[in-house]
């Protein structure tokens, strides 16, 4: 180390170092973009930024908004995730430079503690999970990156004057104006300053004096200005904040990155002790020990980023994609769901007593790949847009996997808007963006849906009016400026996608009515309870897919006879042909023999008895894997096998 | 030698804002297409510099103002002018004629001219609260105050303030004693629920509900002479519409009236039939009548009623009533009908009275009480004297026009409406001419003039004030933490 304080140039440049400062942040990229890439999608789906001077002035009126500002900026690039995770990941290596400029003691030798701001805004931005859907703060992904670079910089500006009044005249301005625009990260970035200054270039304590009294008083003067936030906040304004019984998992990571850098400047490891190898050694670890971490903490679930690559596909129209993507994530199970199924009934045995089985069964019924409500309502949607929700709405496994997430969020936050769009009902699809506008802000997808839910209502002043706000976009402005043209001619509006879908479903009488923010069954009952007197074929077909989920039999037939009413069908789709046979001879009824029913569905179907017959049912949850490797496709299936789904 | 000299004055003025105007023009006789809409309208001597953008195609274009000998002349799509220079502009004259050119393919084609007519006064500040169309969220609400001779705006309260996480506070319902704000209250529901007053220039927190009531005090009329605020307290609830463009409905399971007396911090009831929704009172300048609307409705009470008040909403028609009342001796005399809408078949809401105590504005329905999301709602004025009412044909739309409010002298008046785009309120304003009818309706100025198409929040309940409200939003949001004090229930005296 030299006089200064900084280290020799050589160690700082070491092979080991260029080369993991070379590798790590493609590695990043790759896990980011291979891993998380529909959730950061859906991060930037569910963020907004316009390019409006309005829009920026608001971003004053709390502390810390423009921190947010400047991170919604940067959010709208996750519309490519690769362009946004590339820019996440030059912040966090620009975070890299200026740890190892600022703390020359701490990673002069030990350049791989230079990592750990990485590992901790990685943990934060990558292991959100399904808390996305209730972070508050415009920005947020950005604003740990922002605020770290903002007290770096400081930090490093600070120490290299050398006159002290000019230092402290930096310390207030961080702390006031910092304030202003940052947040607490403002009067952190001074206090942070100040310590360091302190510690490395002489014992300025009327820098760390005046930077104390700066970052407790500034604030609390300060605050009186504002009406956006509570008194008790002054200090944690400008953090991110999650709509949750505790602020913790979004926060912890910014009390950690602050403390490192608070604590930098007074560690030093020394270079004399340990020999070069080992040096390299422990190194190695920490980025091992960093990967792992990230890795570990990361949120992981195959059903979440299913759930979140199906709705971009319908946010695009494309109906086919949502399928294949639910089909290939039921594909990619089938090797685990045959190991779970060999395992389990290795370990039932010779068991004979029906509790043990009911718990072995219990225990390995995790281990088998059952969808969200999410991903089946998804895909119902987009069968009934592609029109071949008869022919294979059932194809598909069913279920009610519960979401592996520590929030409660209801599905109308999640997908409200989505769902009441594409089944017709539009005035709940806007009153939902509205909803989850007040909540967590305006977003691209909410000013799409709500703007989407207008145009299908024929409010072309309130569909203008969000079109021209996402005309101000930067990824958004085509789909906006596409919709404008549109929508004065009505004509064009139902032949263009997906309007030529939801408009005919749109038949039905007006009612008052409440969701009480539980959607499918609201949806369920509209469409089989609420038929006009002259529906449209397209509201018969969707209340043949709501009836056949009911399960009741009675609804079936008389929802069947209306469907067969209005779409004069030349050929019955393959689950209504399998839910007419398994009905009528539930019921003994043999009137339905004239049917035109395929004679694949009949033997199907006589299979399916035979199979019953031969292998009985003991319990659902027992025989419903071996039964779905035979008839899973099939709506005898579902009747069987599907039954009390959750819904949330 | 004078026209010389205006002439030169003119060109020094333009040359001081830097646009020239085109030598040569071609005149079309159509109005330029702008927004807002400002054209041939009435506006306050003392209002904010009226701010629009030309929505007309062109390369470049330009407006010139021009009052009496002051002529200025601004470049771009966006006509604004500086705060100094609108009131130059107004100082010169009592109209302001407006021309607007444009550039197309290097010609210059000038509109026909639009004027601005400078007229009485307006009080220069307006309440609202900011309010997102929303069911059953509200996280972010503020009572705001306008400056209408600026741009300035300033919270009076937000709930943001206060409230944290689950526990979600309400606010709503502010409201000011005889347009001056040292008198002045509004609710706040849920967390640290309560009413916040401001009497005489104190804080006060009651909390208006007894066991004899129905509900706290919702729809305020305070006393203009006495320390009484006569309250509706309502039993409310909300439903969606599937398919209507109406969105929402609101509408009473029960509602009544009381009398809040300021000094005694005693309720006492007005009005309670239980086959009779009272709600929307309103005082005559002199304190001795009140106005209100009612609705008959016969419905067993239960589980059940709520329901069916929703199948039934279409068929609920408020008349309007009025009541007088003695405010020495607290007594109250026998109701009266004025208007029966429901023979009509129609609603009435929202009486206002003029400060001269002629005429009554009140806003009109196909059903209920809830005009605010009924795009059939329009305005209509009454003849206090003679009882003669008709609709402000020149002031409504084919959409949502509701809360309304008499400026203090009477000569403005200020309502919301939805006629923009169907879905978030806007603040009109129109000016009572000297033969009883209403100037066009226009929206007020807005430093940036997209700023109605860009904002989604609606302006909810615009009530003017002669002056700011002095009590700032730290000393709300303070005191609303305080215990909220209860008040003590007296019975009806009836003459």
């Amino acid at each position: 180390m030299n006089a200064s304080g900084s280290f020799k140039k050589s160690r700082i440049s070491s092979p080991g170092r260029i080369l993991s400062d070379t590798l790590l942040p493609f590695a990043l990229l790759l896990f980011m973009i291979f891993l998380f890439r529909y959730t950061l999608l859906r991060i930037e789906s569910n963020s907004l930024f316009v390019y409006d001077r309005d829009y920026l002035l608001n971003s004053f009126s709390t502390p810390g908004g423009f921190i947010g500002w400047t991170g919604q900026f940067l959010t709208q690039f996750l519309h490519y995730p690769w362009i946004g995770a590339a820019i996440w990941i030059a912040l966090v290596a620009l975070t890299v430079r200026l740890v190892r400029m600022a703390y020359p003691g701490l990673c002069g030798t030990f350049w791989a503690v230079s990592y750990i701001p990485v590992v901790i805004q990685s943990v934060y931005c990558l292991g959100i999970g399904y808390g996305l859907f209730l972070m508050k703060s415009p920005g947020w992904f950005f604003i740990p990156s922002i605020g770290t670079l903002l007290i770096l910089c400081t930090v490093v500006i600070c120490q290299r004057i050398a006159i002290f009044p000019v230092r402290w005249f930096i310390i207030i301005l961080s702390a006031s104006v910092g304030y202003v625009l940052a947040g607490i990260w403002g009067p952190v970035s001074a206090l942070t300053a100040a310590l360091s200054c302190c510690k490395s270039t002489g014992r300025d304590y009327t820098g760390l004096v005046i930077a104390l009294t700066g970052s407790i008083g500034l604030p609390v003067l300060l605050h009186t200005l504002y009406t956006t936030f509570r008194t008790d906040e002054i200090f944690t304004v400008g953090l991110p904040v999650i709509s949750y019984e505790s602020q913790l998992p979004v926060r912890l990571p910014c009390l950690l990155l602050i403390l490192y850098m608070a604590v930098a400047p007074f560690i030093r490891i020394s270079d004399s002790h340990p020999g070069t190898r080992k040096r390299d050694i422990i190194q190695m670890a920490v980025i091992v020990i960093s990967a792992a971490i990230i890795i570990i903490f990361s949120y992981h679930d195959r059903n979440f980023a299913t759930e979140n690559a199906m709705s971009a596909a319908l946010d695009r129209y494309e109906w086919k994609e949502v399928t294949d993507i639910l089909e290939k994530a039921e594909k990619s199970s089938a090797r685990s769901d045959e190991r779970a199924y060999s395992r389990r009934t290795k370990s039932i045995g010779g068991r004979s007593g029906i509790n043990d089985i009911e718990s072995i069964v219990d225990r390995y019924s995790s281990r088998f790949y059952e969808p969200t409500r999410i991903m089946v309502l998804y895909k119902d949607i987009a069968l009934f847009c592609l029109g071949t929700e008869a022919e294979s709405m059932f194809s598909f496994r069913d279920g009610a996997r519960k979401q592996k997430r520590r929030y409660d969020i209801p599905m109308a936050i999640q997908a409200g808007k989505q769902l009441y769009f594409y089944w017709g009902l539009p005035n709940y699809c806007h009153r939902w963006c509205i909803e989850e506008s007040v909540e967590y802000g305006w977003s691209y997808s909410t000013l799409k849906y709500a703007a989407m839910s207008a145009i299908s209502m024929e409010e072309c002043d309130l569909a203008r009016k969000y079109l021209e706000i996402l005309a101000n976009t930067l990824y958004y402005r085509e789909w906006a400026e596409s919709q404008l043209a549109l929508i004065q001619d009505r004509e064009a509006v139902s032949a263009a996608v997906p309007y030529n879908t939801v408009i005919p479903l749109m038949c039905y009488d007006d009612r008052l009515s409440n969701d009480q923010a539980i959607i499918e069954p609201f949806i369920m009952n509209h469409f089989t309870s609420h038929r006009p007197a002259i529906a449209t074929p397209q509201f018969d077909r969707a209340a043949m897919l709501w009836a056949l989920r009911t399960q009741d039999i009675q609804l079936f037939w008389l929802t069947f006879l209306n469907y067969l009413g209005s779409n004069n069908p030349k050929a019955i789709p393959r689950h209504y042909q399998e839910a007419a046979i398994l009905y009528s001879n539930l019921e003994r009824n043999s009137g339905i023999q004239s049917l035109p029913f395929d004679r694949q569905v009949r033997e199907n179907y006589d299979a399916f008895v035979s199979y019953e017959k031969s292998h009985p049912v003991r319990s659902i949850s027992e025989s419903a894997y071996p039964y779905s490797k035979r008839f899973g496709k099939t709506f005898w299936f579902f009747y069987y096998f599907i039954r009390g789904q959750e819904t949330f | 030698m004078k026209h010389a000299l205006i002439h030169t004055l003119a060109a020094l003025l333009l040359i001081s804002c830097g646009a020239e105007i085109p030598g040569s023009s071609s005149e079309t006789q159509s109005l330029p297409s702008i927004f807002p809409d400002y054209t041939n309208i009435t506006i306050p001597s003392n209002i904010a510099p009226m701010n629009f953008r030309i929505q007309e195609p062109g390369e470049k274009f330009l407006t010139v103002f021009t009052s009496g000998s002051t002529q200025m002349s601004v470049k771009g799509d966006i006509a604004s002018l500086k705060e100094k220079d609108w009131k130059r502009l107004k100082n010169g004259g009592n109209t302001i004629d407006v021309k607007v050119l444009a550039l197309n393919s290097g010609n210059w084609t000038a509109f026909k001219t639009f004027s601005m007519t400078l007229s009485d006064e307006i009080d220069p500040y307006v309440s609202y609260r900011l309010i997102p169309p929303s069911v059953v969220t509200y996280e972010r609400l503020t009572i705001s105050q306008r400056d209408l001779t600026s741009f300035r705006e300033k919270v009076i309260y937000a709930n943001s303030m206060v409230q944290n996480g689950d526990d979600g506070q309400c606010i709503n319902c502010h409201h000011f004693r005889n347009w001056k704000t040292d008198n002045m209250q509004f609710h706040a529901r849920q967390y640290l629920g309560g009413t916040m007053m401001v009497v005489e220039g104190k804080l006060r927190k009651v909390n208006l509900k007894t066991d004899s009531t129905i509900s706290a005090g919702v729809y305020p009329a305070w006393h203009p002479t006495h320390d009484y605020i006569a309250y509706s307290t309502n039993k409310t609830h909300q439903s969606i519409h599937t398919a209507d463009h109406n969105r929402i409905e609101v509408a009473d399971e029960e509602s009544d009236l009381i009398l809040y007396d300021i000094k005694a911090n005693s309720v006492s009831i007005i009005e309670n039939d239980s086959d009779r929704f009272e709600c929307f009172p309103s005082w005559t300048p002199d304190g001795r009548t009140l106005y209100y609307v009612a609705a008959d409705y016969k419905a067993p009470f239960g589980p059940e009623r709520e329901d069916r008040i929703f199948l039934d909403s279409h068929e609920i028609k408020y008349n309007l009533y009025r009541k007088p009342f003695n405010p020495d001796t607290r007594t109250w005399g026998r109701s009266e009908l004025v208007i029966d809408a429901a023979s009509m078949d129609r609603s009435i809401t929202l009486p206002r009275i003029s400060p001269d105590g002629r005429k009554l504005l009140f806003s009109m329905g196909e059903y209920g009480v809830f005009h605010i999301w009924h795009k059939d709602a329009d305005l209509y004025i009454m003849d206090i004297a003679d009882g003669t009412s008709r609709p402000l044909t020149e002031v409504n739309s084919d959409n949502v026009e509701s809360y309304h409010s008499w400026s203090s002298n009477g000569k403005w008046i200020i309502f919301s409406t939805r006629r923009e785009d169907g879905a978030y309120t806007r603040l009109y304003l129109s000016h009572l001419n000297p033969d009883g009818s209403f100037s066009k309706p226009f929206t007020i100025p807005q430093r940036n003039p997209d700023f109605n198409r860009d904002f989604l929040l609606s302006f909810n309940i615009p009530e003017f004030t002669t002056e700011p409200v002095s009590v700032s939003p730290r000393e709300f949001a303070s005191f609303i933490k305080r215990e909220a004090q209860p008040v003590s229930y007296q019975s009806k005296k009836e003459e």
